[in-house]
């Protein structure tokens, strides 16, 4: 496996509203890994997502994030996502108004027009799009629909995979992805997520539980509690988590 | 309109002499409370229009710019006053309905308008026949000002016809002023789309009402926005006068800057079984002010009606401000009414949502600005005034 680095993260601290919710936390994320971050409610897991996709709402204090060797952090949100930075929202919001498909291509061709690409015409697109949507097992017509409005939480979450399958980002962040989706649905969304896996491409799987694991097998796994990270290990890890829970580690940690 | 006909002089007479003796409104007056009538209506109009009994002004050709005639059916008229007095299914249809829609004896501009006006339109489609094309009205193509313009729509019973009023911005950089009042009589039975598009400048200031009597099972679906003047004030007056009429209302404000958007709208339901509905939506930049008052009035006799009434208005800026009364008067029982009336800023959740997909803040914003007014910009009917739409709201798609 490469060993560049494509995120680094250091000494990371970060507070939203006025709470200290990231405590130090590093993390480095080769080209090509996947990492997941699991951990109890409350460690920091979804603030460390929403912090790597630029939300406003999040202050870092101290630390440092470099992505492909650039201040991740000087990057306002759309750059980073024109680099290669794609956030799985744990809560897909729905947007009225706004087509699938439009929202979609625009999103494409952001993406394309930063990496010096032509845009993509609405046929190119469709081709593409649909030949997504099928390893998502999708229905074609979700496309000509308001985004995720009157979407079922399955279909939401799969909305969100298909924006990455479709944006081909070198690191993909989700967040929570398997909350609340049914087994049939959290098997198809891990599809997707394996059918993008490549050498080129890495992942950060933020998730509470083990479940997600049993279907995207990730190459490293961190426990993140109180804001830092206190322990990483292998796919192993997952397993001894399952069977005993968090608070040995806390204890540990003299948490 | 040199040779102006008796009937027509003695209205005006008694027009110009309730408008002076009702004068300008104030702003004590609750129906002016926000929004100045002085900004329309300036002293020197009023000393121009002479004494009472005095001079009616003479009407003028080409304030007023019309199209599609060719589309109109057998004994069908579309045309100026001047022109319509030589057509006598016309003649009678203008002296029939003329000052008898708009209540001039009640409202000052009304009445200023029905002495002062210069140039009218008649559109006179009879009992069942249909126009099959959309028709146009431009008001301001000659960038004169200030225009006091006059529409009449007559559709006969079971008549069908589609027209747009277009307020277009001066072709010169003349300041426009306009006063303008659009009558409109719906037999039973008959159909009409009607919309009232204002595609000004921001030096614009414009005031309109347009008032609609309905017969029985007549229907009325109906556009307003206002997406480019400078200070504007409209008015839709509905008056549901027998049973089974319908009418739908949907408008769109859009304004930045220090514009100034008032959008007035009476539903008044007189006779059972009818209903109404409406939509209006605001988008308020800048430092700019919306005023909303919406009436809904369910008469004694009106069992059956139902009636709905939504505001929305979204605020892109601290010092942008809106003033929303939406209002329902029932005197019955036997009715379904609802009304809503909902101010916010733009959605930070999807805002940082596009972001993260790579859309530009202002891309962003513009996009979902655009969802927002969609459920009524998507609604109008003719596409090439869809798309002028759009353009005011930095339109894609």
């Amino acid at each position: 496996m490469d060993r560049t680095p494509l995120l680094q993260i250091s000494n990371l601290h970060a507070r939203v509203a006025g709470h200290e919710i990231l405590q130090g936390l590093s993390l480095t994320v080769n080209v090509g890994e996947v990492h997941a971050i699991m951990g109890p409610n409350g460690s920091g897991k979804s603030t460390l997502s929403q912090i790597l996709a630029g939300h406003p709402a999040y202050e870092v204090t101290s630390g440092e994030v470099y992505f492909k060797g650039n201040d991740l952090l000087a990057m306002p949100a759309e750059e980073r996502a024109r680099e290669g930075v794609f956030l799985a929202f744990q809560y897909p919001i729905e947007i009225p108004g706004v087509s699938n498909s439009y929202f979609l291509r625009t999103a494409l061709n952001e993406v394309r027009k930063h990496r010096g690409q032509p845009e993509m015409d609405s046929s190119a697109f469709l081709e593409l799009v649909t030949k997504r949507m099928e390893v998502l097992e999708m229905d074609p017509a979700l496309l000509s629909r308001s985004l995720n409005e009157g979407f079922s939480g399955g279909q939401k979450k799969r909305n969100e995979i298909l924006q990455m399958l479709v944006l081909e980002p070198s690191l993909c962040l989700l967040d929570e992805t398997d909350s609340g989706l049914d087994i049939d649905a959290l098997r198809e969304v891990s599809k997707g997520v394996n059918w993008l896996r490549a050498p080129e491409r890495s992942m950060v799987l933020v998730t509470h539980y083990q479940r997600l694991l049993d279907y995207i097998a990730p190459d490293f796994i961190h426990v993140l509690a109180k804001g830092r990270i206190i322990r990483s290990g292998d796919k192993t890890l997952a397993l001894e988590l399952e069977k005993r829970g968090y608070d040995w580690l806390l204890e540990e940690a003299g948490l | 309109m040199r040779q102006q006909p008796q009937w027509l002089m003695d209205l005006r007479a008694q027009a110009s002499a309730s408008a002076h003796s009702q004068g300008v409104p104030s702003r004590k007056n609750e129906a002016w409370r926000y929004t100045s009538a002085a900004q329309f209506l300036l002293t020197e109009d009023i000393s121009a229009v002479g004494p009472v009994d005095g001079e009616v002004p003479e009407v003028k050709s080409k304030a007023l710019d019309i199209s599609h005639s060719e589309a109109l059916p057998a004994g069908a008229f579309f045309g100026t006053f001047e022109e319509a007095l030589h057509h006598p299914q016309a003649a009678a249809a203008l002296e029939t309905h003329l000052g008898t829609i708009s209540a001039w004896r009640a409202e000052s501009l009304d009445a200023w308008n029905l002495a002062r006006f210069q140039e009218g339109v008649l559109l006179y489609v009879p009992a069942g026949t249909e126009c099959s094309l959309p028709l146009e009205v431009r008001h301001g193509a000659d960038g004169s000002s200030p225009q006091w313009n006059r529409v009449l729509i007559v559709l006969e019973d079971n008549a069908r016809a589609q027209l747009a009023e277009i307020h277009e911005a001066a072709s010169d950089s003349t300041p426009q002023r306009s006063l303008d009042i659009t009558e409109i009589a719906l037999g039973q039975g008959a159909k009409l789309v009607y919309g009232r598009l204002g595609f000004q400048a921001s030096d614009a200031i414009a005031w309109s009402a347009t008032s609609i009597r309905q017969s029985a099972a007549s229907q009325l679906e109906a556009f307003a926005f206002e997406l480019g003047a400078g200070y504007a004030r409209n008015e839709i007056r509905v008056f549901l006068e027998a049973p089974g009429a319908e009418a739908s209302l949907r408008s769109a404000l859009r304004a930045d800057a220090s514009r100034h958007l008032d959008m007035q709208t009476v539903f008044d339901h007189k006779a059972p079984d009818c209903r109404s509905q409406q939509v209006v939506k605001g988008v308020f930049d800048g430092e700019s002010t919306g005023v909303f008052h919406g009436r809904v009035y369910v008469q004694p006799g009106a069992h059956g009606t139902k009636a709905q009434q939504s505001n929305r208005n979204l605020l892109l800026s601290r010092k942008a401000q809106v003033y929303s009364r939406p209002q329902l008067e029932i005197e019955n029982d036997d009715v379904q009414a609802s009304h809503g009336s909902a101010t916010g800023n733009l959605d930070e959740k999807a805002l940082f949502f596009l972001r993260s997909r790579g859309f530009s803040p202002s891309h962003a914003r513009a996009l979902l600005v655009r969802a927002f007014l969609r459920e009524i910009t998507d609604a109008l009917p003719w596409p090439t005034l869809r798309g002028r739409a759009n353009e005011f709201f930095g339109g894609e798609e």
